[in-house]
């Protein structure tokens, strides 16, 4: 039979000699030149972990070990194992416990009685493939978790029923000021400032007032879905600040407000005193005693007060435009 | 009887016009009014439909404006004897177009007021 040619690099935690030279006998007979690193006490494989890398295949683990063993050598070995399927070795009578070490996280279990090179050597390709597939879960879920946590929108979510929040991402804890666990004891009302709304409903996007921690009202460009969260109905909201740009378009109305003013004062205060000018310089002409000389000088300041009203007029045009454009 | 009335705040402008009037030799000597109120409390005692009146109504006056006075006065005067001349250092179209609106109002006049303007309202001043 042809021998599995691949290169396998295995951990193996086993203080009973025998029972290893047993162990190595089994994987020769199937894994043609497998990589074999051997440890006898917990406190030597420790010694070891700033060698184990992620391109490990399995951690065997004997589970009574001199220096350690159990529920307490599952936890350390656990620390250092860089996600490495852990497989435990043990006897007819801890069975129960390697059963309940699953729940723990151990990828599989061989009973040493059983132990013959099939077993062993189909327990090694079977937890190498699942901890493949475990580790693409493991990427997805944190991608999920990425994408919600990183998100730059503030996203809360809270449950229906107790309408308190049940998570809520980094954004929404920077926008609104709570820590997120002091998130997780308010209700959805505690950041909503004097609005009336159906806290069920879904909302598609509606401008709405929220109240940070300290006080300050904010408008947010508010949506919202409901949800499954862990089993319970809930509803995501994602609010977008929007005080920024609603203070800014103020702004602007106030300033096109203040143009509007000057293009009166143009056209009603500033009209008034040239108005006077024309008048006066129109009664000099027309006077009589008016002698030739004066009379050029006048119409000099005459054209001169035309040319400013000239000017003013442009200035009304353009002060229309923007009140056409509104 | 005919009336020559200046309803203006603007001393300047009312020595201007009052200048031009008699250059441009209207009989009447105008009665000026510094505000609106003070006319519409003239009028809401003097004014009688036989008599023929000849107003400048400048628009922009503290207490009660040109507008204002308009409207007050709408009810108390008949347009047909009350002729109103507009006339303001306002250019905008906007109260030009306003000053349709008033069946009073003859004309609309941005200030200076000129000779021809003055004396094609003295034709129709005279013609009375």
């Amino acid at each position: 039979m042809l021998k599995d040619k691949k290169n396998y690099k295995l951990i193996v935690v086993e203080d009973n000699i025998g029972d290893f030279i047993l162990f190595e006998e089994y994987l020769n007979e199937k894994i043609e030149n497998p990589t074999l690193f051997h440890f006898e006490r917990f406190k030597d494989l420790n010694d070891f972990q700033d060698k184990i890398t992620p391109d490990f295949d399995i951690i065997f683990l004997d589970l009574s070990l001199p220096d350690k063993n159990g529920l307490d050598l599952i936890i350390e070995v656990q620390k250092i194992s860089k996600q490495i399927p852990i497989i435990v070795l043990t006897g007819y009578s801890d069975e129960s416990f390697a059963t309940t070490s699953l729940a723990l996280g151990i990828s599989d279990y061989l009973l040493k009685d059983d132990l013959n090179s099939t077993t062993l050597y189909k327990s090694i390709i079977y937890n190498i493939e699942r901890n493949k597939n475990l580790v693409k879960i493991r990427e997805s879920e944190q991608l999920y978790s990425d994408l919600f946590q990183l998100s730059p929108l503030p996203i809360c979510v809270y449950d229906i029923e107790t309408l308190l929040f049940i998570d809520v991402n980094e954004a929404a804890v920077n926008l609104y000021g709570h820590s997120h666990s002091e998130f997780l004891n308010l209700k959805v009302d505690d950041i909503f400032h004097d609005e009336e709304i159906d806290k069920t409903e879904e909302i598609a996007s509606k401008i709405m007032t929220h109240k940070k921690k300290n006080g300050e009202i904010i408008f947010v460009d508010s949506r919202s879905n409901t949800i499954t969260f862990n089993g319970k109905k809930a509803k995501i909201i994602l609010s977008n600040d929007i005080t920024k740009s609603l203070n800014h378009i103020r702004e602007i109305e106030l300033q096109n407000q203040k143009l509007k003013e000057i293009a009166w004062k143009q056209s009603h205060i500033v009209r008034v005193p040239l108005s006077q000018i024309l008048g006066l310089t129109q009664l000099i002409l027309d006077d009589k005693e008016t002698t030739q000389e004066t009379k050029e000088l006048i119409i000099i300041l005459n054209n001169s007060a035309k040319e400013l009203d000239k000017i003013i007029q442009e200035i009304i045009t353009k002060s229309k435009e923007i009140s056409l454009n509104e | 009887m005919k009336h020559l009335f200046i309803i203006d705040d603007d001393a300047v402008s009312v020595l201007i016009l009052k200048k031009m009037l008699s250059n441009a030799d209207f009989l009447e000597t105008p009665m000026v009014f510094y505000n609106g109120n003070e006319a519409l409390n003239f009028f809401s005692k003097n004014y009688t439909s036989v008599d023929t009146y000849c107003v400048f109504l400048d628009i922009n006056m503290p207490v009660m404006n040109g507008w204002e006075f308009l409207d007050n006065i709408q009810t108390t005067i008949h347009p047909n004897n009350f002729m109103v001349y507009l006339l303001t250092s306002s250019t905008s179209e906007y109260e030009k177009s306003k000053s349709n609106d008033y069946h009073c109002i003859k004309k609309f006049i941005s200030k200076p007021i000129s000779k021809e303007i003055l004396n094609e309202i003295k034709e129709v001043f005279n013609s009375i």
